[in-house]
């Protein structure tokens, strides 16, 4: 794990440069038995639709609190595998996660070993030392961790955000990543709406 | 690789193209495009709730059984079926206004369409994103994955950021219309304290849908999400993100290519 600052005038912006080779493997099998064992799925019975689209019975109620959860919903929620000593031998799979340290909390990997090596791996959750991420649930992250991009558009392919007008597509990245390389849009004739 | 961009206004809002071919094959690549579309057009002629003589509209005013509908319609009712289990209740296509509406995950089910059009053209990298819904086939350069970017909710000019794409990524939340999710239990906006979910996995119309739910539902759905077997980033109304495990964040930002 190497970690770079770098200045761009435009803010703050902390790279994260994975580095897999010098991780400890600390994943066990018995993770991945643990999600393959049984099926986790809520276990609703299935709808009926009748002929004009209505449902047959009465639907399920959503849950509205962790008390209401199933018990394997909030086994996932809790989820945290047991560790083990030394990486397997001969494996291919993925485990998740890999914990190890880094300068400013905790970080978890999911990576693919194959032969005893890991191939792929990749972030998969951090923790800072201030505890932030233990107050808030067990799905949290710091902010400050992730890539916050201003003027990030060079970085990406693609964006995903819930643009629903034209309007909105004007003037949203992904017009100005289609209009990036390649001139305007094929078709750059907007309907009004 | 050539590559192929081509911005499609449908379904209110507008398909955004990038399709990668070899030198040589760009008209390929544009007949694909335009096939392509074409599935658009007709899924919006299909289930658009704003036109009157849609299918979809006829269904819900009661003037055809479901019977008399195309294959389409079952195959998007039943991913509306699967959508409300795997969420617990939370997307809920029959308790909208006006009866049935599977909106939630139509897009999503068309821009996925789409994008199997286009392989079954002969397409092998592409991107269709249809308003933050995308649908991704192989990768723009040989092992990288295509990078999607998550808008910020609160500034519509900033990323959150990055995750690594491999099949499709949905986004839902208080974006330019403000909420749009219905909660379930009331039929009234959703109130949640979640103001964006970004949901990845190998559907794109679940991945839509599981979006809106966790808008609706909140934080503590992202169990639920992780047990269907996709993942999911959401940002509360207070900036706080939480994610499953193996969201697949892209932490080192890709430098795009010059062709």
């Amino acid at each position: 794990m190497k970690h770079s600052r770098s200045d761009t005038g435009k803010g703050f912006i902390r790279r994260v440069v994975l580095r897999p080779a010098p991780y400890v493997l600390t994943a066990t099998t018995v993770g991945m038995v643990m999600l393959l064992g049984y099926d986790p799925r809520p276990r609703d019975s299935d709808l009926v639709i009748q002929d004009d689209g209505t449902a047959a019975q009465p639907l399920p109620q959503p849950i509205t609190s962790n008390a209401a959860m199933s018990r394997q919903q909030r086994e996932l929620l809790k989820y945290s595998p047991p560790r083990f000593e030394g990486p397997p031998r001969t494996a291919v799979g993925t485990w998740e996660p890999i914990r190890t340290k880094h300068p400013f909390g905790h970080i978890q990997v999911r990576a693919t070993v194959t032969a005893g090596r890991i191939t792929d791996a990749q972030i998969a959750r951090l923790e800072t030392y201030d505890g932030r991420s233990e107050q808030i649930a067990d799905f949290s992250i710091p902010t400050l961790q992730l890539q916050t991009l201003t003027r990030g558009t060079a970085k990406v392919d693609h964006v995903s955000g819930a643009t629903y007008t034209a309007d909105a597509y004007e003037l949203s990245l992904q017009a100005a990543i289609d209009k990036l390389r390649d001139g305007p849009p094929s078709q750059s004739t907007l309907p009004e709406f | 690789m050539l590559v192929l961009r081509h911005a499609e206004p449908v379904m209110g809002t507008v398909v955004s193209f990038d399709v990668r071919v070899p030198a040589g094959s760009e008209g390929k690549g544009r007949a694909a495009i335009r096939q392509a579309c074409e599935v658009l057009h007709d899924a919006d002629a299909t289930f658009s709730t704003w036109k009157p003589a849609s299918p979809i509209s006829r269904l819900r005013r009661g003037e055809v059984g479901l019977g008399e509908l195309p294959g389409e319609v079952h195959e998007v009712l039943d991913l509306c079926t699967r959508a409300h289990r795997l969420s617990a209740g939370w997307f809920d296509a029959w308790a909208q206004p006006g009866g049935v509406d599977p909106t939630g995950l139509v897009k999503g089910w068309a821009v996925a369409r789409a994008a199997e059009r286009l392989r079954d053209l002969g397409i092998t990298v592409a991107c269709v994103n249809g308003g933050g819904d995308i649908a991704v086939l192989g990768e723009p350069e040989p092992g990288r994955p295509w990078t999607v970017g998550i808008r910020d909710p609160e500034a519509t000019d900033r990323l959150l950021a990055a995750a690594q794409v491999r099949a499709a990524i949905a986004t839902s939340g208080t974006y330019e219309r403000g909420s749009h999710v219905i909660d379930p239990r009331t039929g009234t906006e959703a109130t949640s304290s979640v103001a964006g979910a970004t949901v990845v996995g190998p559907q794109l119309a679940i991945a839509d849908a599981l979006a809106t739910a966790l808008v609706a539902a909140g934080p503590e759905l992202l169990a639920g999400v992780l047990a269907a077997g996709y993942e999911a980033l959401t940002v509360g109304s207070d900036g706080a993100l939480q994610a499953t495990p193996a969201f697949p964040f892209q932490l080192e930002p890709i430098e795009p290519v010059t062709r």
